[in-house]
């Protein structure tokens, strides 16, 4: 997404200040977007990972448990 | 159930019907309608996802697998977690991206239009033949022990579900769903603390599990490459994974859950959540059906739980046989019973050899009751040797035979709560699929909001008659629910085909895998009429040999390296 120069719009666009240069800043959505906003988790492949070693864990507990109570 | 029961039970149910309604009212626009105001947050995506794909026969059925069979079913969700990922980072995406109302959308952008309305009709004559068996599932069973009137049952939940969904949209569907789920969450806890409460004084909560153990209820995961056995970790990671993939990401039902996420984060998040939560959900079903099985350990249950069936049974022909079994079982259970106390009592004084001798004597008594068990189910059961199907009753029956009032009524109000959510989602997302991929793509196409808006009101009622009616007539049909299965496997395999192709098979066009997907479904139907190979394996059939034949018929075709969908649209 690009910005509207000269337009107000909190959502959109700074320029940067490297050599004169136009920089398209992503909008806030697309920050929200690839920002995860979890603490300790702020890449979407630290979440997957996550997920992945909550279902591992799982496996790991549920073994132990039927191993424990047969 | 006496008058708090049904306060309880009409007052939450019609009680968060009109809330949704009135909080959705005045939807205009076709995205708002279909897609919601695109403002809803991770967790409520999350829950509705749950709830749509969490039946009433989740909670009716599951604890008497539990009872049954042990804990060994979660294993059929171990795929989940994965699929879910796959679905966060590759499909997800790249629907938002496109911006699509529908899952099939994406197939007309990706390859055209032909393949798009191929993948939307198999989805429609795959769910719209199901249609019925969420309303008529929970109606039969609930109608049977209630006394009530089965079709009254039908048609009252749904028309209820049909008006919300019809008038609401996505939101109204997403928002019934958030607190749909949570009655659901709070009575199945409390159906917990009391069945704990319920125990005799003298077995803790680690004697139970030891029980339970003991008589294998509670063997969660089976490493076994046995192919005979149902639930392994094998059958589980890979056969779920290949389900979840095809239900979480190709029906229209859970996708528009996801899509109304008010960013791709929300929607990722509200996936990642069921990744995280679906099995300890799962388990904590089946736990409570295993800790049900101790309970009746110390409480006699019925023989056989369908009491108007064996009622039933009894009053058709000789019932000397059938009170002959209940005596046995009496004796049996008695027998049970002692053996079970002595090996606690072994337990607490310390003593291993007299635990190890009272639980051989244990499971002896054990085998005695399931072998009376398995008589009186044959007995109710269709001839030939075939047994009826118990478990469907017995935690139902639980509650209504130790639960006090009011948490009767909300048990209840579970079941019919989690018929409702269930069924809202499916009927959105089949109103949603005629609306956006048939009637404004084929038959009228450049009318403004309003009129699909209306249009999509008009289809998800229509679909709602169709359930209501298939629900009412289902019981005319032998082995119904297990025919629509069946129905669903035979078409799954061939959907997720073409979303595969589409994702990871750029090369592949519109032609080749529109004539691939057609080859594969025959192949599938040839296969059902001349084979005896289990249903289940047709999803991966379908799915294998869609690609396949896609490939291979795109080698014959013009080479057309296909840009990456939205590439030119984002």
């Amino acid at each position: 997404m690009t910005s509207k120069q000269g337009q107000e719009d909190p959502d959109h666009v700074k320029s940067s200040a490297v050599a004169g240069q136009d920089e398209a800043v992503p909008s806030r959505a697309q920050v929200d977007d690839e920002v995860t906003g979890l603490p300790g988790l702020r890449s979407w492949r630290a979440v997957y990972l996550f997920v992945l070693g909550s279902f591992v864990l799982y496996v790991v507990v549920l073994a132990w448990f039927t191993r424990y109570y047969s | 159930m006496n008058a708090l029961d049904y306060v309880v039970l009409i007052g939450t149910l019609v009680g968060i019907a009109l809330y949704g309604t009135w909080q959705t009212r005045g939807r205009r626009n076709l995205d708002g309608y279909l897609k919601g105001a695109r403002n809803t947050p991770w967790f409520v995506i999350g829950l509705s996802i749950m709830a749509t794909q969490a039946s009433s026969i989740t909670f009716l059925s599951t604890p008497g697998q539990g009872y049954e069979s042990g804990l060994g079913f979660v294993q059929n969700y171990f795929g989940a977690p994965l699929a879910l990922i796959v679905i966060a980072a590759v499909f997800l995406p790249m629907f938002r991206k496109l911006n699509v109302y529908t899952a099939y959308e994406f197939l007309g952008r990706r390859f055209d239009q032909k393949t798009r309305l191929l993948g939307a009709a198999l989805f429609l004559v795959q769910r719209g033949l199901g249609a019925g068996i969420t309303i008529y599932a929970p109606a039969i069973v609930l109608s049977t022990v209630m006394g009530w009137s089965l079709n009254a049952t039908i048609i009252s939940t749904g028309v209820l579900v049909v008006a919300y969904t019809a008038m609401g949209g996505s939101d109204a569907v997403n928002l019934t769903q958030k607190y749909q789920i949570g009655v659901i969450f709070a009575g199945m806890v409390a159906a917990l603390i009391v069945l704990l409460t319920k125990l005799p004084a003298w077995l803790s909560f680690g004697d139970a599990l030891t029980l339970a153990g003991g008589l294998h209820k509670l063997e969660a995961v089976d490493f076994s490459l046995n192919p005979d056995r149902r639930y392994t970790i094998w059958t589980g990671v890979l056969g779920g994974m290949f389900l979840a993939l095809s239900y979480f990401g190709t029906d229209q039902s859970q996708v528009q859950r996801y899509l109304s996420g008010a960013s791709l984060r929300e929607s990722r998040l509200g996936l990642m959540f069921n990744g995280v939560f679906k099995i300890p959900m799962q388990f904590f079903i089946l736990l409570l059906g295993a800790l049900v099985f101790v309970f009746y350990q110390f409480e006699r249950p019925p023989v056989f739980f369908n009491q108007a069936a064996w009622a039933g049974q009894a009053a058709k022909g000789d019932p000397a046989p059938l009170r002959a079994l209940e005596a046995d079982f009496a004796a049996a259970h008695a027998q049970k019973k002692q053996q079970l106390q002595a090996w606690i009592e072994a337990k607490h004084a310390g003593d291993a050899a007299g635990v190890a001798t009272a639980r051989a004597a244990a499971l002896a008594a054990n085998e005695r009751v399931e072998v009376i068990r398995d008589q009186a189910k044959q007995a109710v059961g269709p001839g030939g040797g075939k047994k009826a199907n118990d478990s469907d009753y017995v935690f139902i029956t639980f509650i209504l035979g130790y639960l006090p009032h009011g948490l009767i009524g909300l048990l209840v109000t579970v079941f019919f709560a989690a018929a409702l959510s269930s069924k809202a989602g499916e009927l959105n997302a089949l109103g949603s699929t005629t609306t956006v991929d048939f009637y404004r793509f084929v038959i009228k196409r450049g009318a403004d909001d309003q009129h699909y808006v209306k249009a999509s009101k008009w289809f998800t009622a229509l679909w709602g008659v169709v359930a209501i009616g298939f629900a009412l007539f289902a019981h005319l049909a032998e082995n119904l629910i297990q025919a629509v299965n069946i129905l669903g496997s035979i078409f799954y395999g061939v959907v997720l085909g073409l979303f595969l192709v589409a994702f990871f098979l750029r090369r592949v066009g519109g032609t080749a895998v529109f004539w691939g997907a057609l080859a594969a479904q025959t192949l599938v139907f040839v296969l059902y009429a001349t084979t005896v190979i289990s249903y289940l394996w047709f999803n991966v059939i379908g799915c294998g040999a869609c690609m396949l034949f896609a490939v291979v018929l795109q080698g014959f075709l013009p080479t057309r390296v296909q840009p990456p969908p939205g590439s030119a649209t984002a």
